[in-house]
């Protein structure tokens, strides 16, 4: 009778204390404690090997179960590279070409020339295992310049943001996560509309313009618009759907992620926004 | 089952369910591995190895992808105390007690997992989309469940005869 009480006694106790813990750590910390970090550290070898593993098995598995697929995908690569064939020709005609591209150049240059030395390349050595969150592992940290609240993008475009640092690695929150708002904007520089968007529940993005008359279509490029967290002109994805609200007070949209989430493997962390990255 | 056995467990299912089983991304939903391990454990072993199985593997979850530590321990804590007080009383080591076991698993998780973000203030979901996620991955967790099940009995067995 006595030892059921103690034991009842503890598992309230170990309730509350967890609940405390949860009060104290959600937010992210600025640095992750030499426990937590030896027993990352520990893993991340492992969880490296097994995701060698799994890309080697879905390597090998993909193309048969995916024939179909890379039959509709073959045909529209070929359809496109056509379209654009066409349209590097007509626009080599044009004399002001070198100029344009200076300028598109312009919009996707976000970092100055000399931090490009700070961008730290890393490996995702673990993703989410729930269906709560949208975060992933990477095995570079602190000791590599990783930084809380620092831009982490792939090839393709945006990825998320370091929520947590220890000393030999992060975690990232995906953009494609709740409550992960970025500023945008439109690419096109003729449209200088700002706005922001959140992720969804279905991996998309959805938010929406501050200006009313912003005038957004389908396919639209969108970039970071560097208010808040993000540097200015990462791309983040396109256009997928537009929305006018009814008293025209909101363009509400829906962004498709550049950015594939579910094949993640090498990133590259850029470096903090000055002034919001973690300070020594 | 000693402890060293439920760490290397807990190490061995965590590692697969972040690498292996999170690629298993079926409308926009993955099966949860260590919630079927967990309750395997709580069914057939007659000692409190679930417990520590839950705390152990909740760390890591929370360790390398949670927003707050404590929130899948605390989970699977409660998870792991619901089925130690019931199942004596509703559940066996069948094939149909373990899927019956399994959805309500899977249901609880969603719905303390609904709570603590709310706690949290974190985000919100609909109850709608919750249970709907809940459906889909109980589902899958009682497909894994069956996989799993043949072989967590033959350990079983082995264990008791040591």
């Amino acid at each position: 009778m006595k030892s059921d009480r103690g034991k009842n006694s503890l598992v309230i106790i170990s309730l509350i204390l967890l609940m405390i813990v949860m009060g104290l750590t959600f937010g992210g910390r600025e640095r992750i404690s030499r426990f937590e970090n030896f027993i990352g550290k520990s893993l991340i070898p492992v969880q490296r090997i097994f995701n060698t593993m799994t890309g080697l098995m879905e390597s090998i598995v993909s193309p048969v179960v995916n024939v179909w697929d890379n039959e509709k995908r073959i045909d529209e690569l070929e359809r496109e590279n056509a379209s654009l064939r066409e349209a590097f020709v007509a626009s080599a005609l044009e004399a002001n070409e070198y100029a344009e591209l200076e300028e598109l150049r312009g919009i996707f240059e976000y970092l100055p020339a000399t931090s490009a030395e700070l961008v730290t390349e890393a490996r995702v050595v673990s993703k989410d295992p729930g269906n709560w969150y949208n975060m992933f592992v990477i095995d570079k940290g602190h000791a590599d310049g990783v930084m809380k609240n620092a831009a982490v993008i792939s090839g393709k475009g945006l990825l998320g943001l370091v929520y947590e640092v220890s000393d030999d690695f992060a975690k990232v929150v995906a953009i494609i996560d709740h409550k992960n708002s970025v500023g945008i904007k439109i690419s096109d520089k003729t449209r200088d509309y700002e706005g922001v968007v959140d992720g969804g529940i279905d991996g998309s993005l959805n938010g929406s313009f501050f200006d009313p008359s912003a005038e957004v279509f389908v396919g639209d490029l969108i970039i970071t618009s560097g208010k808040g967290l993000y540097q200015e002109g990462i791309i983040i994805g396109t256009v997928s759907e537009v929305f006018k609200d009814r008293n025209e007070l909101l363009v509400t949209i829906t962004v498709e992620p550049l950015a594939d989430f579910r094949k993640l493997n090498r990133v590259l962390v850029l470096p903090a926004k000055p002034g919001i990255g973690e300070v020594d | 089952m000693k402890n060293h056995e439920v760490i290397f467990a807990a190490l061995l299912v965590f590692t697969l369910q972040t690498t292996m089983v999170s690629q298993l991304r079926i409308m926009g939903v993955i099966p949860n591995l260590i919630l079927v391990v967990l309750l395997l454990m709580v069914l057939l072993l007659k000692d409190h190895s679930g417990l520590k199985f839950a705390l152990m593997a909740g760390f890591l979850q929370d360790l390398f992808s949670a927003k707050a530590l404590g929130t899948n321990m605390l989970v699977y804590l409660l998870i792991t105390l619901f089925f130690y007080l019931f199942k004596e009383m509703y559940f066996g080591e069948n094939r149909i007690s373990v899927v019956a076991g399994v959805v309500i698993a899977t249901i609880l998780y969603h719905l303390i997992f609904f709570m603590t973000v709310i706690f949290l203030r974190d985000q919100y979901r609909s109850i709608g989309v919750v249970l709907s996620t809940a459906g889909l991955e109980a589902v899958y967790n009682s497909l894994s469940a069956l996989m799993v099940l043949p072989l967590m009995k033959r350990w079983v067995e082995r264990e008791s005869r040591r």
